[in-house]
């Protein structure tokens, strides 16, 4: 046990020695709010788990639809509950790695008060229905700008940190978590690339397959750089604190960084696979995904072989439990992960459950038990008790979450790859076994309970982890101590890494270009980089920088490789306004728009999706997950009577279907005013909308007037101006205009055919 | 011209490629960097920096005595 560093010292001594404390005050806090929003997010992932198995669960209001509270769920995942939980890591490591106090105490506060305030602000705004519909990044631009503001305070506070750092050698933590910093600012940045037509609203400027890439280059780099990066290096700082033993080996550490830098990024077209993507990129990203197995594995290993010598802890500490198994998901993630980006697998398991199990085996099992082991291992050390309020608490907190996220997991495998292989389904006369939708969903309601209960057991856990800390908490000293802690600032660098002049070149008969290619071979640069916080970063950024550009600029160039459709056409201002209600709902969240090149699919949903046929898509909704049938084809496919009855009660049309009901939208009036406003914006992206531009909101009257007599005439009730005739609008245009005879002449500066619903 | 018009002539595919053939030479001296033999001890010694984080008030589990400031 006692192997720890006493026989170390710096290497660079120096004669003064500088007296601080380290910020506690801003950990105690973050951690307090990981567990207030982990609860939050747990409890509305187990409600809208439920509202799969028991659509009532929908409760019948607008705010509580699955739509809606599903992007709640993930954005509470992943930047509050995972959010307050790096940053709490960080801020209790790196001061320690680091040998300083935060850079300034405010900056921390604006840090945490400003985190809590967006994640607030989400909290209200996507019941609502305000959202981008970009997954992981559905907030508003208000919000987003906000975003940016409370990151660059974190980064200033970060960075000024190392600059004062008295230790000179940068622990490998601090590099991964400089990693995050920098490509979670790049990810947001170009991801949220916008133009408000309203304090609420916004468009991409990025339409259809570009948007789509952008789209799923940050929710891909979201995951390596906001779930994989920082808690790597919470795993390197915690893990070794709390085994009390070194990391097994510190150089595979080195390797497991830069290669997860180098490659990470590359792989986000794995997501876009078998869509009108282009082939080679969607190639290029499953070859950078297979390559990430090594290192994840050899980070996988490299956590596990720490505890070498050291399992006897395991079977005592809660807190070496949770990170076991968490580092064992990660291996299993990071292996399932490149798996499901091979192509052939890929198109059994896209759109299906497979998806939603693999990354809960992600947050649950990496993310989650990571999360806990550290506020287990922190809570008496920040709150200065002798021990965790219940160590027997913690254990059972440990085994009721591994067989909750079991039971999850595995239902939800079993569910994906079930509904997967009933979709492929042909019987011996070429047809599909399950023509109708909902029997494959039908199918796999029993799998959803087991979710639920799955979902409830960790629910439940993560309580018992909130009252532990609570509990301990409460059992703070009347004062917290701050001891002081002596440490010698940085000198001057003098250290071994600054290149001496070799003896060879001052003997002469040596070119000086011969000492330079000695440095480089060297790798002094290296050595340097590892010192130099400054160089490091730039180093990380341009590593990260030059991979997005390989992926992006090419999909810039794809609109003159994508072949022009000249009869797709803009959409009719209702219809763009009714697609508006379509975003609002989370549509997208049960429903792709993007039918696959196979047979399978065509002979389910009509002709395969092409790429010219989203150039004015801002956002594309292309979809991730088919809860229930795709709709790129749903135009013309039903009368509009259809929809009015599907939308009012599902249930009446389709028997089982676990579609929510959406009554608000039959009270609901259109907003006409609105309209032109969101008409300019999108001709301001390069939409040719023609006439529309000046007379938007008569030309939407006109069409819903339209639409209402139709629906008057197939018998059905006066809905004049309300929200679900411009629904219909959109839906039935959707994915029609393919088959349309293109207008005569420059249709790209015509204006658009008043072409209704057919 | 568009965003895309604009970024489609503006002849970057270049310097991408460029950058792939840098990141592997890059990737090739850090590890070749990091594995020799030179650096193994130095970098050991870095491995223990988060043991020594002069946390002097409390045992940690499994009863370590980081109190030690070394510095």
């Amino acid at each position: 046990m006692d192997d720890a560093a006493h026989d170390w010292a710096p290497q660079i001594m120096s004669t003064e020695v500088e007296t601080f404390r380290y910020d506690d005050d801003i950990v105690r806090k973050f951690v307090g709010a990981t567990l207030l929003w982990g609860a939050v997010a747990m409890l509305v992932g187990v409600i809208i788990a439920l509202q799969l198995a028991l659509p009532a669960a929908n409760l019948n209001l607008p705010y509580t639809t699955f739509g809606r509270l599903r992007p709640l769920h993930t954005n509470a995942a992943i930047f509050a509950f995972a959010g307050n939980a790096i940053f709490a890591a960080i801020y209790y490591s790196s001061q320690r790695l680091l040998k300083a106090r935060m850079f300034n105490d405010k900056l921390s506060k604006a840090h945490f008060w400003g985190w809590q305030a967006i994640i607030v602000s989400a909290a209200v705004t996507l019941p609502l229905g305000i959202t981008q519909s970009r997954e992981y990044a559905e907030l508003e631009w208000p919000i987003d700008l906000a975003i940016a503001v409370v990151w660059v305070i974190f980064a200033i506070n970060f960075f000024g940190t190392i600059a004062k750092r008295r230790e000179r050698h940068i622990y490998v933590a601090i590099w991964f978590y400089i990693a995050t910093i920098v490509t979670v600012a790049i990810l947001h940045i170009f991801n949220n690339i916008w133009i408000p037509a309203s304090m609420t609203k916004s468009y991409s400027v990025y339409a259809g397959v570009q948007d789509a890439f952008m789209q799923w280059w940050y929710g891909h780099n979201a995951v390596a750089f906001f779930l994989t990066t920082p808690f790597l290096g919470l795993m390197y700082y915690y893990l070794p604190k709390a085994a009390n033993r070194p990391v097994f080996s510190y150089r595979l550490s080195i390797l497991h960084f830069w290669s997860l830098v180098f490659i990470y990024i590359w792989a986000g077209p794995h997501h876009l696979h078998y869509t009108a993507l282009p082939e080679w990129a969607s190639t290029l990203g499953m070859a950078f995904s297979v390559m990430l197995w090594m290192p994840s594995w050899g980070g996988m290993i490299n956590g596990l072989l720490t505890l070498r010598g050291a399992w006897n802890k395991v079977a005592r500490d809660p807190v070496l439990k949770f990170f076991v198994v968490g580092i064992t998901f990660y291996g299993m993630s990071t292996f399932e992960g490149p798996l499901l980006s091979i192509k052939s697998v890929n198109s059994l398991s896209h759109y299906t459950d497979w998806t939603i199990a693999h990354v809960h085996s992600g947050a649950l099992g990496w993310n989650g038990f990571m999360t806990f082991g550290m506020v287990y291992w922190l809570a008496p050390r920040i709150f200065q008790t002798k021990e965790l309020y219940s160590k027997k608490l913690a254990e059972a907190h440990f085994w009721l979450g591994t067989i909750g996220i079991l039971f999850y997991i595995v239902a939800i495998y079993a569910a994906g790859v079930t509904q997967g292989l009933m979709w492929r389904a042909f019987d011996e006369s070429g047809r599909l076994v399950y023509p109708n939708f909902v029997e494959t969903v039908t199918e796999i309601i029993p799998m959803y309970w087991v979710r639920v209960v799955g979902g409830l057991m960790y629910l439940t856990g993560m309580l018992m982890a909130a009252f532990n800390v609570f509990m301990t908490w409460k059992q703070r000293p009347d004062e917290y101590e701050e001891p002081d802690i002596e440490a010698a600032p940085l000198g001057e660098d003098t250290g071994p890494d600054r290149a001496p002049e070799p003896e060879l070149a001052k003997a002469g008969g040596v070119l000086p270009s011969a000492y330079k290619i000695a440095y480089f071979a060297e790798a002094k640069w290296h050595r340097i980089w590892e010192r130099k916080a400054f160089k490091f970063t730039v180093m990380t950024t341009l590593a990260v920088i030059t991979a997005s550009l390989f992926e992006i600029i090419p999909t810039f160039l794809i609109k003159s490789n994508v072949p022009t459709i000249a009869s797709v056409q803009p959409y009719q201002p209702l219809e763009l306004y009714g697609r508006d209600i379509y975003i609002e709902e989370g549509c997208y969240n049960c429903h792709s728009q993007m039918i696959r090149p196979f047979r399978a699919e065509t002979e389910r949903y009509g002709e395969y999706s092409k790429p010219g046929e989203f150039v004015y898509d801002h956002p594309f909704q292309w979809g991730s997950r088919r809860i229930g049938p795709d709709l790129h084809r749903i135009g013309g496919k039903y009368s509009h009577m259809w929809h009015v009855r599907h939308m009012k009660n599902p249930r009446e049309v389709v028997e089982n279907s676990i579609m929510p009901p959406y009554a608000h939208m039959y009270d609901d009036d259109i907003d006409y005013s609105v309209i032109q406003p969101r008409v300019d914006v999108m001709a301001m992206l390069g939409v040719p909308y023609g006439e529309a531009v000046n007379s938007a909101e008569d030309m939407a009257r006109q069409q819903a007037e339209l639409i209402r007599q139709e629906i008057i005439a197939e018998g059905g009730p006066d809905l004049k101006d309300k929200d679900i005739i411009a629904l219909i609008a959109y839906l039935q245009r959707m994915g029609t205009d393919i088959f349309k005879t293109p207008p005569e002449g420059d249709t790209s500066q015509e204006a658009p055919t008043a072409a209704v619903a057919e | 011209m568009g965003l895309s018009g604009i970024m489609g002539k503006a002849g970057l595919e270049i310097f991408a490629e460029v950058g792939l053939v840098i990141f592997l030479v890059v990737f090739a001296a850090v590890v070749w960097n990091t594995f020799r033999k030179g650096r193994k001890a130095e970098l050991e010694e870095a491995g223990r920096i988060p043991l020594d984080d002069f946390v002097p008030v409390h045992e940690r589990t499994g009863g370590s005595d980081d109190e030690e400031v070394t510095s």
